[in-house]
């Protein structure tokens, strides 16, 4: 069982800087995370919630009751109907967004590694989260841990999720599966939820399916290395996975090329079934791509950010 | 397909497991750190085999190595497969060109289907095999000479021509021996019908010094079919209208019995044609009487059967008429020499005394009878029979006399003693006499020579060393038979050029007049030779084919015109069954049929090529990773 814990955090530094350039910064002022769903928020924000409240918008009416507070009462219709109406407004609150990076070894392969990339994404996303006071939590998934920064909401707090996501460490070995299921049900509020990770691992199918169980917004950022698309290999090799250590000999042919392109491209197609399945937006990434253009062009053209 | 050295495969047991070993010993690989065996698992699935058999069967490079070891072990081994050819690494192709391979039984004639037959045989020879194209005429000679040149032999092949000569196979035998000694795998092929006769000249049962060659009668001609003229001559009769007889003799070599008529022509006009019919195997002759007027011109014996070989069916003859020998007797009365020439038809006799008018005489004469002592004054040129006396142009030098010398040896092969027994032929007095460096003793006693002849630069002269009233020599049935040769032997070939026939491949000599610088000669097809005239007889060796040749030139300004017959008139030749073996000593080789004939072709030179080829794919297979 997974355990969700807040690690020791150190000191603010210059860490936002190591992560993302200011002039990128102020472009990601200029955005916004997009939910296609509705929640209903902790504090006041700057989204629409389900709950009825105090923005300009006009949601209904409903009869009053004793005790409901009287400045919310339609006049204009108690004159023309002779009773009393509340007139509802739609509630504007803050949406909580999900930062999930695969934690395994696997991130840490690839040049640059894959995990620096998914730091440097999560980061610009959490950030732009923050501009839109809404609720950002971030959590490395592991197998045998769970790192998780609670909920942080406030522009101040972008420093917080940076160190954060400095310390993260990609070391231990996936299990989609268990670690998704376990975030969705400790997850006490679900919301827009971004899944970053290589998905080389066969229970991701479970995972996501517990994550649109929970009714969170998925969108899933599968990131791979150029290596991994187009492996450059010649002669006999034994390969070596990262994570576990296990080892496949191999003798490189064009042939043998050739399929393992073809079992990529069916495993990345088996991947982008199952979130279009749950109604969950797939977008692959590879390393080789910058980032900034992955966040201000490739999250902007799929709608996750506006 | 076999092969020569079968052994080689062997190598396959050594190289085979050596290459599947190297397979099966696991490759040292490098290791190679992955973000993840996912996806590499899902493929793997397929392709990875579990166990090392499993493994070896999806390796292309494996089976192309195991496919090369393969060729280079069946290449070493010496494959061969057999061809219609024949063999032999050095070939003698020994082409009978006589006249019976002109027969027209098989497509063309014998001599093409030997052609054709040859023609395989060249084109079949391999890379490094090497022939020589050999013609058997009448001569044996090299068309061709030892060489894998396959153009040049097919070039020589079109060149050859038959004749209408007999075969000397021995002759062409023993060149293609000795052109191939020392050859590897030698063999000697006879292109023939068999149709000669191998068992001549001395050491002939001992067989031919073949050396290593191996010898092969490769048999040409399917059937036997041929009548054919095998004798023509014309003889004076005896009688004494000077007359003359032609005969010819015929025979049948079919195999079944041939009516034809057997023609004599005279220039083309038929004198005479019988008709007859012959069993198998059965010969006629046939006797012709020609008056003496009719004995000039060409006289031909005509068969007009049709068989398969023509050219036997004809022979000629040149006749001419026969000039009388003017003879001058020199004596004081000689009867029994006087008798013994009268009855020659030939001689026309005239008698002088001995004296200085004998001498101014004698030029006029074809020949003078010297009888004693002869007067002085004879011409150099001239024919002379010296009897119990030497002139001044006889063959010897008399030293002395001598009594009852006896007749001690003589010799038998000269035209002037043969056939005559002196053995007890008494002999009262005689000269002693010394051949002269230009002459020649025919008959000996103790003391010298009893008989002598000599012959230089137009003077022949004949000696005898006594007197004939001194002996009973002119008694004796020799005596007349003596004095015909003689005048025969010193009239020389003048007289055996009453009738000008040859047979075909001899060499004929041609009487032309002593002052002829150059003579031309007409072939029976027409082409001409030019001849210089060294001397009179002019020899003429080109004698290939059977007709009439006619020779051209001019004497004390006219022109003059000689004719000679040639003709085959040879039994072997005529009887043109195919053989089913020939005999060479001892030892007879049987017949092979050209076109049974199979040899084996090495063919590793395409299997080492092919091996090539698979170990370029090899490479580029590595290099590419197919």
């Amino acid at each position: 069982m997974a355990m969700a814990e807040t690690r020791p955090t150190t000191p603010p530094g210059k860490l936002g800087a190591s992560l993302l350039e200011p002039g990128f910064l102020a472009k990601l002022e200029r955005l916004a995370l997009v939910s296609r769903r509705v929640y209903a928020g902790q504090m006041k924000g700057e989204r629409r919630s389900t709950r009825r409240g105090g923005s300009v918008e006009f949601a209904d009416f409903r009869d009053y009751v004793p005790g409901d507070d009287l400045r919310q009462v339609d006049w204009n219709t108690f004159a023309r109907l002779d009773r009393l109406f509340l007139k509802l407004f739609v509630e504007e609150e803050d949406l909580t967004v999900h930062l999930l990076i695969d934690g395994s070894r696997s991130m840490a392969f690839g040049s640059p590694p894959k995990g620096d990339y998914a730091r440097r994404v999560a980061a610009a996303l959490g950030f732009i989260a923050l501009f839109g006071f809404d609720r950002v939590t971030a959590s490395v998934l592991a197998e045998e841990r769970v790192y998780t920064l609670p909920a942080v909401r406030g522009r101040p707090q972008v420093f917080q999720l940076f160190r954060f996501l400095e310390e993260a460490r990609f070391e231990g070995r996936t299990n989609l599966a268990r670690s998704l299921r376990d975030y969705a049900l400790q997850s006490a509020r679900p919301g827009l939820a971004v899944l970053l990770s290589d998905c080389f691992d066969p229970g991701y199918a479970e995972g996501l399916k517990a994550l649109a169980a929970r009714r969170f917004d998925v969108a899933v950022l599968h990131l791979l290395d150029p290596t991994e698309v187009a492996p450059d290999l010649t002669g006999d090799l034994k390969l070596v996975d990262a994570e576990t250590g296990e080892i496949r000999e191999i003798s490189v042919s064009q042939h043998l090329l050739g399929q393992y392109r073809k079992a990529l491209e069916e495993f990345c197609a088996g991947l982008k079934r199952v979130c279009s399945r749950y109604g969950m937006e797939y977008i692959r990434a590879t390393t080789d791509v910058p980032f900034e253009e992955l966040v201000l062009r490739v999250l902007r053209g799929a709608g996750v950010v506006r | 397909m076999s092969a020569l050295q079968p052994m080689a495969l062997l190598w396959l047991l050594l190289t085979v497991p050596a290459i599947l070993l190297l397979y099966l010993l696991k490759p040292k690989r490098r290791e190679h750190l992955i973000s993840s065996v996912l996806l590499w698992d899902r493929l793997l699935k397929d392709t990875q085999a579990r166990t090392p058999f499993q493994k070896l069967r999806r390796s292309l490079l494996l089976l192309l190595q195991l496919l090369l070891v393969v060729l280079l072990a069946v290449a070493l081994s010496r494959p061969f497969v057999r061809i219609h050819a024949f063999g032999g690494q050095s070939m003698a192709i020994v082409i009978d060109g006589s006249a019976s391979m002109r027969a027209t039984d098989v497509p063309g004639s014998r001599f093409e289907e030997a052609r054709r037959v040859a023609r395989r045989m060249i084109e079949g020879m391999g890379q490094s095999d090497r022939a020589v194209l050999i013609l058997a005429g009448a001569r044996a000679h090299a068309a061709c000479p030892l060489t894998g040149d396959k153009n040049a032999l097919c070039r020589a092949l079109d060149e050859i021509r038959p004749a209408d000569t007999e075969t000397r196979m021995r002759e062409a035998v023993l060149l293609a021996a000795s052109l191939l000694a020392g050859q590897p795998d030698a063999r000697i092929y006879l292109l023939t019908d068999g149709g000669f006769e191998m068992e001549e000249g001395e050491g002939a049962q001992a067989g031919l010094p073949l050396g290593e060659a191996q010898l092969h009668f490769v048999r040409i001609g399917q059937k036997g079919d041929n009548v054919g003229v095998t004798a023509l001559d014309v003889r004076q009769t005896l009688a004494d209208d000077g007359g003359y007889q032609a005969f010819a003799r015929v025979r049948n070599f079919s195999d079944q019995a041939r009516r034809f008529t057997l023609e004599f022509y005279r220039d083309d006009r038929l004198l005479d044609a019988r008709e007859m019919t012959l069993g198998p195997g059965k010969a006629h002759a046939e006797v012709f009487a020609l008056s003496r007027d009719a004995a000039t011109g060409v006289l031909r014996a005509r068969i007009d059967a049709a068989d398969d070989l023509a050219v036997d069916n004809s022979a000629a003859v040149v006749l001419q008429p026969r000039k009388r020998v003017e003879v001058l007797l020199v004596s004081r009365g000689n009867l029994f020499l006087e008798k013994a020439l009268s009855v020659d038809p030939r001689v026309a006799l005239s008698k002088i005394a001995p004296g200085p008018d004998a001498a101014v005489a004698a030029p006029r004469y074809d020949l003078v009878i010297l009888d004693g002592k002869s007067p002085a004054g004879l011409p150099a040129r001239g024919r002379y029979l010296f009897i119990g006396g030497a002139g001044e142009h006889a063959p010897v030098t008399i030293t002395g006399e001598t009594r009852n010398p006896t007749f001690l040896d003589w010799d038998r092969r000269h035209p002037v003693t043969r056939f005559l027994d002196f053995s007890s032929v008494q002999v009262a007095r005689a000269l002693v006499a010394k051949p002269l460096p230009w002459g020649q003793a025919l008959a000996e006693c103790e003391a010298g020579a009893l008989i002598a002849a000599g012959e230089k630069d137009g003077l022949r002269s004949l000696f005898l060393a006594f007197d004939l009233t001194e002996s009973d020599l002119p008694l004796r049935v020799a005596f007349p038979i003596l004095l015909s040769n003689a005048v025969v032997w010193l009239m020389g070939s003048e007289e055996a050029a009453s009738s000008y026939r040859a047979l075909t491949g001899a060499v004929v000599p041609v009487e032309v007049p002593e002052d002829a610088r150059e003579v031309q000669v007409v072939l029976p097809d027409g082409s001409r030779r030019s001849l210089r005239v060294e001397g009179s007889p002019l020899l003429f060796a080109e004698t290939a084919q059977a007709g009439i040749y006619r020779v051209e030139g001019k004497s004390q300004g006219k022109p003059f015109r000689i004719q000679f017959a040639v003709s085959l008139l040879s039994e072997a030749e005529s009887d043109i069954r195919p053989r089913d073996r020939i005999a060479i000593g001892r030892t007879s080789v049987p017949a092979v049929d050209a076109r049974s004939q199979k040899a084996p072709r090495e063919i590793w030179h395409g299997v080492a090529f092919l091996a090539l080829c698979l170990m370029a794919f090899e490479w580029y297979a590595y290099h590419r990773r197919l």
